[in-house]
């Protein structure tokens, strides 16, 4: 499979159809893979694809685009996703951007690795779906996948210029509901100890938002002053009001990659709170993030008849 | 030379505040029993912590307009013991301590927190992958540098434990003195760590190589495509001290703070015109490498800022490797 | 704080057109109402951003309600529309969190219903008066140091 990625990413840079190839190389920590930019075609041979490939890279390509270059990139599904959010939120067009789409089995986050394998300095590591193993220890790759690709509804993607490999499908709505159904069957005062607890711990690093595709804005609400919507402390309110703000403009726009959660040095947990929110969207809107194109999304437009049970 | 449980030397501190990383995460909080000082598991936050809070008051005023309305907070100057440090950690605080105390200014907060503390720095007879401590001369894993009690891990109970300031010994003894067989064992934790070391970054004549490469986008361009600007670098590095100064105010009392700030952050540099003097990841990422391996050495003397303690290698989301980074300048260089 | 002696403090965001005006009829013709509201006029419930709701309660109000022109009678045609489904988003998150869902209240009232404005007030105020003082998320004193 990775020779027909590196095939078609060879080619595109070949013919100038693309100035750099946005996808993942080898990276020179235990369990990374680095986001690697390619603009030679015989470059082509750094990218690889295996469960390490964490991060979304649609914000990459958002980046690159405005800055004047045509660009391509190895996409998975929520990869393919949040391009298409940006399209429908007119970032840019879909001409300037050609997608390798690749189906994906899911992802491993680096940090539940390290804490299964330990100290593992200078030994190789190998991955696949199969299993990850580092010299003789070995666990199987499905015991670890990020918690995002658990409940992955597209992990075909569902734009792409070029598809590489067997469609797979994704899990059902009641698969991908259970986190949040589950976080909802815990009564109000659990869930917001809960939430106090570990929206607490925030350290105000920002990771989240700079890993988010979908998080743009020139001035985020946290760096405004004037008006100062929150302080930038460790008050408990202000951390929850951080949280509280971003998943609040992520709503209907979110596709649930699961990096914010993935880079959170806290381990913050967002998959059932995202996942909440995305369904509520689908049950109130009728809306996916990221796979219309040509309608806003959901806190952007309306109906006439939108439902209105809580207002008095 | 004395040795000692955790419990034990715990014990030493009775009547003192003692910091130490807790919990899952390994936040720098207080402890009131030796129990609940974690075991490393997953990324820590540095020390820093305990001497830089993420959040601290520099003063409460009542009258935005009267500055004689200006009450200090409260800062503890009793002694109080940080437990958990590394050889890197002490040697950063040391670094920091450069900044703000050397010159017509201190910083009052910094000086005072860390001329109360007792500074308990554990030898690492195993570093993390990442760790390049070796590579930067007079550092090592056992390192005794900016330590008041120096300690190395003999098995996984005990400790020995070794005074290396008047303040730090005059806390220990109480404890026992060490036998010749756990001062053998000491030794060969000693060597374990040293012979394990990454010593293969080059330091030697960095800040030169890396200053020769300042407009070169072909040096930077590999790393700052990447380069997400989340700033979780700056949090997690222990010698990172740059902050942001914010004004809060709770109906007619005001506080002012400060919080950390990352040269990371797009709005880091942005003036009040408008313009901003590092306006790409590109300038921002570019900031971070040369400060820690090139300015700060042309501009205070003989370290660098950079103490090679490894969180950076290890957080980094997108793999931005500052061993690379140097290994690459100096192959360029020559 | 004497529980019995708190009186709950609700900050109503009312846009001009209608709810401010529907408040207004009702001072005129003397509908009482319980006077725990203050009323901060708005040109559009769209103009409510869901931020002043959250910082309104992190500085100690104990309640917030938030109230427009009735959908399709709005003076800027779609305002209302806008904040219908960012008021649906908001709920729906402080509702997952596990955040008191009396505190948070939104209405439709014309210029016309000074007696839906004495209702709606009545309401909102027995419903923050039975969940008590805010406690949770609010910003009573400084973050204490190390």
């Amino acid at each position: 499979m990775i020779e027909k990625i590196r095939e078609i990413a060879k080619n595109w840079l070949a013919e100038g159809k693309v100035d750099v190839v946005i996808g993942f190389g080898e990276g020179t920590t235990p369990f990374s893979a680095k986001p690697i930019f390619i603009t030679k075609p015989d470059d082509v041979e750094k990218l690889i694809w295996n469960p390490l490939c964490r991060l979304n890279l649609a914000g990459y390509v958002r980046r690159e685009i405005l800055a004047g270059r045509k660009v391509g990139v190895v996409a998975k599904g929520c990869d393919s996703r949040s391009i298409g959010l940006l399209l429908a939120e007119k970032q840019f067009d879909r001409k300037d951007v050609s997608i390798i789409g690749v189906p994906c089995q899911g992802m491993v986050d680096r940090k539940t690795l390290m804490k299964k394998f330990g100290n593992v300095n200078g030994e190789k590591v190998s991955a696949d779906w199969n299993s990850i193993s580092v010299g003789d220890k070995s666990i199987s790759t499905e015991e670890v996948l990020s918690n995002a690709c658990r409940i992955c509804r597209y992990p075909t993607p569902v734009h792409y210029d070029e598809l590489v490999g067997e469609k797979i499908e994704g899990v059902s709505i009641e698969e991908h509901d259970k986190p949040a159904v589950e976080m909802l069957e815990k009564n109000r005062e659990d869930r917001w100890k809960f939430y106090t607890e570990h929206f607490g711990r925030c350290i105000r690093c920002y990771a989240c938002r700079q890993a988010c595709p979908t998080c743009y804005c020139d001035e985020c609400f946290v760096d405004s002053n004037d008006p100062k919507w929150l302080e930038k402390g460790q008050h408990p309110t202000d951390l929850m009001l951080w949280n509280l703000g971003r998943i609040y403009h992520q709503v209907g726009r979110c596709v649930e990659c699961g990096s914010c959660e993935s880079v959170c040095p806290m381990d913050i947990p967002f998959t059932e709170i995202l996942a909440g929110m995305s369904k509520r969207v689908r049950e109130l809107y009728d809306y996916e993030s990221g796979i219309a194109v040509d309608e806003p999304p959901p806190l952007q437009t309306f109906k006439t008849d939108d439902p209105q049970e809580f207002i008095m | 030379m004395k040795v000692a449980t955790k419990k034990e030397l715990f014990d030493c501190f009775s009547g003192m505040k003692v910091f130490a990383p807790v919990g899952k995460n390994l936040r720098f909080a207080e402890v009131s029993s030796a129990d609940e000082i974690a075991s490393p598991e997953s990324i820590p936050l540095s020390p820093k912590e305990a001497f830089i809070p993420q959040d601290e008051t520099l003063f409460f005023y009542d009258n935005p307009d009267d500055p004689t309305s200006i009450v200090e907070p409260e800062i503890d100057e009793k002694p109080f013991v940080v437990w958990g440090m590394h050889p890197c950690d002490a040697k950063a605080m040391e670094l920091i301590g450069k900044v703000y105390s050397e010159g017509n200014y201190t910083d009052g907060y910094f000086v005072r927190r860390y001329n109360a503390s007792v500074k308990v720095v554990i030898g690492c007879p195993v570093p993390h992958p990442g760790c390049f401590c070796g590579s930067f001369e007079g550092m090592g894993p056992f390192s005794k540098s900016g330590s008041d009690i120096f300690l190395i891990p003999l098995d996984d109970e005990r400790f020995l434990v070794e005074g290396t300031t008047e303040k730090g010994e005059n806390l220990i003894t109480s404890l026992p003195d060490a036998t010749d067989e756990d001062v053998a064992k000491g030794e060969a934790q000693k060597k374990k760590g040293e012979d394990a070391i990454d010593r293969s970054v080059p330091t030697e004549n960095i800040e030169n190589s890396m200053q020769a490469l300042f407009d070169s986008e072909e040096f930077w361009g590999d790393i700052y495509h990447r380069c997400m600007g989340c700033g979780m670098c700056t949090y997690v590095c222990p010698s990172c001290y740059c902050f942001d100064i914010q004004d809060e105010r709770i109906g007619d009392k005001y506080r002012r703070y400060r919080v950390w700030d990352s040269c990371q952050f797009g709005l880091f540099t942005l003036e009040a015109s408008g313009h901003n003097p590092r306006p790409t990841q590109k300038e921002r990422i570019r900031q971070r490498m040369m400060h820690k391996l090139s300015f700060f050495k042309l501009r205070y003397g003989d370290e660098h800022l950079c103490v090679g303690c490894g969180r950076c290698v290890a957080i980094c989301p997108v793999g931005i490797d500052i061993r690379d980074v140097a290994k690459r300048a100096e192959a360029l260089a020559k | 704080m004497d529980e019995k002696e708190w009186k709950p403090k609700i900050l109503a965001f009312l846009c001009n057109w209608c709810s401010y005006a529907g408040a207004d009829l009702a001072g005129v013709s003397r509908f009482q109402y319980p006077p725990n509201i203050r009323v901060v006029r708005v040109p559009c419930s769209a103009r409510v951003n869901p931020m002043f709701v959250l910082k309104a309660l992190q500085s100690g109000i104990d309640g917030v309600l938030v109230s427009g022109c009735h959908p399709g009678d709005c003076h800027y045609i779609t305002g209302n529309y806008y904040a219908r489904r960012k008021f649906t988003a908001l709920k729906e998150l402080l509702d997952f969190v596990g955040y008191d869902d009396k505190r948070v209240n939104f209405s439709w009232v014309s210029a016309a219903e000074g007696g839906k404005f004495q209702k709606v007030v009545t309401e909102v105020t027995n419903r923050v008066k039975s969940v008590g003082p805010i406690k949770n998320f609010v910003k009573k004193d400084f973050q204490e140091q190390i």
